[in-house]
């Protein structure tokens, strides 16, 4: 069942309720204590009235998509939607054109559920609450529309439109130096995704079309164009991605700008800058697709920051005495792990990083909602400011030891669930053992015991121990709202835990799609590369028996072209009696000792089912229908004046 | 075309001059003219809303002929776009200032003629096909502008913007017409006979053009370079921007540059062919002009002058389409994208100059940084319409600025400069930086700016003007496809004979 609207409707509710909040009358002016009660009963509840329902309504478009998304199909977008945005002229577009899949979807639900929570805690306060509520929306809207973009354009606005709202909420309800630490993030992320910029009009230079379905297929016209581009080319481009989306992801050298931004943040804004994944979603969603053999090749390099960032994070949060800036660091750490999850090129990697990506959104932001319930009550962000909580309020302590347990990675709780698979996935990789045999997976196994070393720490300081201020004795339990924030998300911390299945299973296609056997990075020296070459050798012999069936060519085996429907390229060619072999010559022999641990029998379905053919249409489909020879550049669309003047070759 | 169809085509102009000497005789002899306050302004609305009307009217009947009076004027779609363009921002800038001047008690009949004036230069200078002509409409738009930096009369600072604009603007005007005299001689020396008619020229140029018309092209460049605010020819602006009366400045800001760039274009497109000649002239004018006008722009601690550094610097973006034109595919996605921009400059500039002219009152004049300081909390719509145009000049979506700094890039990769498109990101990472400090002291710093005590009696011209400036900058980023009928007209510059 394909509903169209949904995302749109994801992406406008909130940017609604934001236009609504700004627009509802009173309660800016009250910078002053004394002014706090204009903020009049029936105004208050007009107002988080509309920004919860908007907020809510955009979850409950995410739920709705998962009740309906098809977990089997070969589709490589669900819920596709597609209309005409910026003109080029000659009747061509950029286009507005989003979609979901399980990746995105996950990610999706993430920000609208959390930013929903967020909004409730966020009503709690008097000041300045309609902007609060406004950036929030702002920022929600922005969030999924990153996650369901699916031309690079569409991306980059999105990408940088979350920007704004972050950058407001930090540099205007944060801590005392907060306008230096909003003013360093931005730069540096701006930075980032201004080389980005330029490696998206590049890519548009070289293929003709933004779209990144078509980019990142290597049978389409635009995939094939860009794949005979010279390799430094493809380097420099993929270069600007990682750079930008490494910055955002604060891995190792780039991530100074997140301490301070984290810790200096209001509650709001520490929440908004976790849910800030676009980093670790670009990686998988456009600088791998569109660059497997680049990212390939610099995957080493990402493994070692990696493992730098779990290293360097854990052992710097543990000597930390601010209270968030333990949380701060701690978050380089866990993004760490899920880089090095991405890179290490297995299947049981990825996905254990992109539910490491998934947990990291739900249990930072507990920590730092509670962490703002104590402070509200303490007045300091300082670790020696407390101790003995526990005894005064149990239920807030609880609660912060769910949270820290899960951020720990202690089994039955979500970190867990994430952590193990990508230890895992490091541990059989080729990748990381051409980094240094088994110590990257050491390493970074010892940074979580690291993590429960600074976490316990941390929370022992905290939670537990002699109450050593009288101020702490008179601070009250969590109140109703309070637990409407926090119980959710302890909730889901226990369901990924124990059932991360519901979770993962919807990214199955998309991880087998990102990282497809033959690209598997299996190390052949395992006994397990040898459990897995039956399962290749069945994946590999349906692959055949499936061309061979449907005289079909499929111009290389990692085509996502067989589950292309909604998206907005023609499927490959077909053409009879051309041999399948000799079509992609350095492509067919497959190496040995390459398989799937994760692959599931859906890996295998993935090829045997029918062609489901899109409607063929926009800038590549123009060109996919001829025999796209793999010898030279086909271009993308022949009408392009970019690709009259040679696709490729030239250099300005 | 014929005469009488070459006067029904520029009926724009004629309109607005019309009503120009209306207004100003009116003024002048009718007292209760005077008194209202508002019947200049609004009449010069009319006019502009009417002048518009003519020029949709030829934009959508797609003329076949495009040049009027036997070759002087080229009024083909092009040149209604920017017609269209010119008088939208001509309207945003007579409502605002109708507010500001009355809450400066400036309010006199002569700035509307003058600004009507100007505006029909403006647009002279984008349908101008001859030399001759485009000389007449700089003048036609120069000399009111002279006037009108200095139209707050009694402030020394408004003076000496006058006399520096004037004495700096009369010796371009002497390169400009040196310029036009050489590149006539160019022509009469290959033997066909001295021309200034852009058509004609292009007809002849080839692709090695001799001395004279270089050495002239280089003057006239350095002419219009001077109307533009292209670096060298840039020192005249911070200061005259800063103490022109604010509604001039935004009006002078983004009006000039749309008839200089319009003009810029259809000369160097008619000298394609010979392009070797003149591209490096412009590229290493481009980046100097990006690079100085940001980097300059970083120091400054008032508004207005950080705002001319920045206009100077997007001067620098906008040259890139002129270098973008220099190939001839790339040719209609740079006059596209030239005309985006400089419809998202014109609104994001005119609405950062309207919300100082909406700030300022009898008192005071809001200029600085200071001025500004913690509006959020004082006047929050002030505030955040401040902080849309000041994202949009920085170039971050989802506002115009962005859709226009991509369209650029994308001109330029289509032209294959690349190093003009990696010249255009970096600067802008720097001019994020001060674009967001204006930001920072908006919206972070506490404390008290200007005092905000609205003149309640003013009209509400300059909120109009604000909100629709903004609306449109906005709209322009989030659906950029409600520009598509001006940018398909800009495409073409039409027909050459």
């Amino acid at each position: 069942m394909q509903l169209t609207g949904l995302i749109s409707l994801m992406v406008a509710a909130p940017l609604l309720g934001a236009l609504i909040v700004i627009l509802l009358p009173g309660t800016t002016a009250t910078a002053e204590g004394s002014e706090q009660s204009v903020v009049g009963g029936v105004q208050r509840m007009l107002l988080c009235g509309t920004a919860l329902i908007t907020g809510l309504l955009a979850f409950l478009c995410a739920v709705g998509m998962m009740a309906f998304y098809a977990t089997h199909s070969q589709a490589y977008m669900q819920f596709n939607e597609k209309l005409h945005w910026i003109p080029l002229g000659n009747g061509q577009w950029v286009n507005y054109h989003m979609g979901i899949d399980g990746i995105s979807l996950l990610l999706t639900l993430l920000s609208t559920f959390v930013i929903s929570l967020t909004l409730l805690y966020a009503t709690r306060s008097n000041e300045r609450l309609k902007e609060r509520l406004a950036l929030l929306l702002l920022l929600e809207s922005a969030l999924v529309g990153v996650y369901c973009a699916q031309n690079l354009v569409l991306f980059y606005l999105f990408f940088e439109a979350s920007l704004i709202p972050t950058y407001l909420l930090v540099g205007m309800f944060g801590g005392a130096r907060r306008a230096s630490a909003a003013i360093r993030f931005f730069l540096y992320t701006f930075v980032g995704s201004v080389l980005m910029l330029l490696a998206i009009v590049a890519l548009y230079h070289y293929t003709g079309t933004f779209n990144i379905a078509a980019l990142s297929s290597s049978s389409s016209a635009a995939g094939i164009a860009l794949r005979h581009l010279p390799s430094q080319a493809l380097f420099w481009m993929f270069a600007a991605f990682a750079l930008a989306f490494s910055i955002k992801t604060a891995l190792f050298p780039f991530h100074s700008w997140l301490p301070d931004a984290y810790a200096e943040a209001p509650v709001v804004g520490s929440v908004a800058l976790v849910l800030l994944k676009m980093g670790i979603y670009g990686f998988v969603r456009i600088a791998i697709p569109i660059f497997p053999q680049q990212a390939q090749n610099m995957a080493p390099l990402f493994i070692v920051l990696a493992v730098c960032s779990i290293i360097y994070g854990s052992l710097v949060a543990a000597v930390q005495t601010d209270a968030r800036r333990v949380i701060a660091f701690s978050s380089v750490a866990h993004l760490g792990f899920v880089v090095l999850g991405i890179f290490t090129f297995t299947r049981i990697g990825m996905m254990g990083a992109l539910l490491q990506n998934f947990n990291h959104g739900i249990f930072t932001p507990m920590l730092f909602l509670l962490l703002g319930m104590l402070t509200e009550r303490r007045g300091s962000t300082d670790i020696a400011d407390f101790g003995g909580v526990k005894k005064v309020l149990p239920m807030l302590s609880t609660m912060m030891l769910i949270a820290t347990l899960g951020s720990i990675a202690v089994p039955f709780f979500s970190g867990f669930a994430g952590e193990f698979p990508v230890l895992l996935g490091s541990w059989v990789s080729s990748i990381s053992h051409s980094v240094g045999g088994y110590w990257p997976t050491a390493l970074a196994a010892a940074g979580t015991i690291l993590a429960a070393v600074y976490m316990l720490w941390w929370y022992q300081r905290i939670m537990l121990g002699p109450v050593r201020f009288e101020e702490i004795r008179k601070m009250p339990d969590l109140n109703r709202t309070e637990w409407a924030v926090v119980l959710p998300l302890a909730c889901l911390i226990f369901w990924v835990g124990l059932g991360s299945g519901f979770f993962t299973r919807r990214m199955n296609q998309a991880v087998n799609r990102l990282v497809p056997y033959y690209r598997e990075q299996i190390d052949s020296s395992l006994p397990v590369s040898a459990m897995v070459s039956d399962e290749r050798e069945v994946e590999e012999k349906q692959v055949r028996m499936n061309l061979r069936n449907h005289a079909l060519l499929i111009t290389s085996p990692d085509a996502p072209a067989p589950a292309l429907q909604g998206a907005h390229f023609s499927p490959p060619p077909i053409l009879k009696g051309i041999p399948v072999r000799g079509y992609h010559p350095r492509r067919m022999p497959i190496p040995a000792g390459m398989g799937g641990p994760a692959s599931k029998p859906s890996g295998v379905s993935n090829r045997s089912l029918p062609m489901q053919h899109g409607k063929p249409g926009g800038a590549a489909g123009a060109a996919s229908h001829r025999p796209s020879a793999p010898a030279h550049a086909v271009p993308a669309n022949p009408n392009a004046p970019v690709m009259q003047s040679g696709a490729g070759e030239k250099h300005p | 075309m014929t005469n009488a169809q070459s006067m029904q085509a520029i009926l724009p102009v004629i309109t607005l001059l019309i009503t120009g000497m209306v207004v100003l005789l009116g003024d002048a002899f009718l007292p209760f003219w005077r008194r209202s306050g508002v019947a200049s302004g609004s009449l010069s609305l009319l006019g502009i809303v009417i002048a518009a009307g003519f020029a949709l009217d030829r934009l959508s009947h797609q003329p076949t002929h495009s040049l009027a009076f036997h070759g002087a004027l080229s009024l083909g779609r092009f040149t209604q776009a920017c017609t269209l363009l010119l008088l939208l921002l001509a309207g945003l800038a007579v409502l605002l200032a109708v507010t500001y001047l009355e809450n400066r008690r400036l309010n006199r009949g002569e700035y509307y003629t003058l600004v009507l004036f100007a505006t029909s230069g403006a647009i002279l200078m984008a349908a101008a096909n001859d030399l001759i002509v485009l000389f007449i409409a700089v003048e036609m738009l120069s000399v009111a502008l002279y006037v009108l930096a200095g139209f707050a009369r009694s402030e020394p600072r408004s003076e000496e913007a006058a006399l520096k604009y004037f004495l700096l603007g009369a010796f371009a005007a002497g390169f400009l017409l040196y310029g036009i005299a050489l590149i006539y001689g160019g022509a009469a020396i290959s033997g066909l006979g001295g021309t200034t008619n852009l058509a004609l020229l292009h007809l002849r140029q080839g692709s090695v053009p001799g001395f004279m018309t270089v050495a002239g092209l280089a003057l006239v460049l350095v002419g219009l370079g001077f109307k533009a605010a292209l670096v060298p020819f840039h020192m005249w602006a911070p200061d005259v921007y800063e103490g022109s009366p604010t509604s001039v400045t935004g009006f002078m800001a983004v009006v000039v540059k749309v008839g200089a760039f319009a003009a810029l274009m259809r000369l160097f497109i008619a000298f394609a062919p010979a392009a070797a000649y003149w591209l490096p002239a412009i590229q290493i004018i481009a980046v100097l002009t990006m690079v100085t006008g940001n980097l300059l722009a970083v120091t400054q601690t008032n508004v207005k002058r950080m705002l001319a550094y920045s206009s100077v610097a997007h001067a620098g973006y906008l040259l890139i389409a002129v270098a973008a034109a220099a190939t001839p595919a790339a040719q209609p996605l740079a006059l596209q994208a030239m005309v985006f921009y400089l419809a998202a400059y014109g609104l994001m500039t005119l609405g950062a100059f309207a919300v100082l002219a909406w700030l300022s009152h009898r008192d005071a004049d809001c200029q600085t940084l200071s001025d500004l300081r913690g509006l959020v909390r004082t006047d929050p719509a002030a505030a955040w319409l401040m902080v849309i145009f000041m994202l949009s000049l920085g170039g971050i979506p989802p506002t115009m600025g962005f859709i226009g700094k991509w369209y650029l890039f994308t001109a330029a990769l289509q032209s294959h400069q690349l190093w003009l498109a990696i010249t255009l990101a970096l600067v802008s990472m720097v001019a994020v930086f001060y674009y967001l400090r204006v930001v920072w002291t908006l919206c972070f710093e506490e404390g008290s700016g200007i005092s905000v005590s609205r003149n309640t009696l003013a009209p509400a011209g300059v909120q109009i003007s604000l909100y629709v400036a903004a609306l449109l900058s906005l709209l322009g980023g989030i659906a950029p496809i409600v520009w598509q009928p001006l940018m398909l007209a800009a495409r073409s510059l039409g027909r050459m004979p």
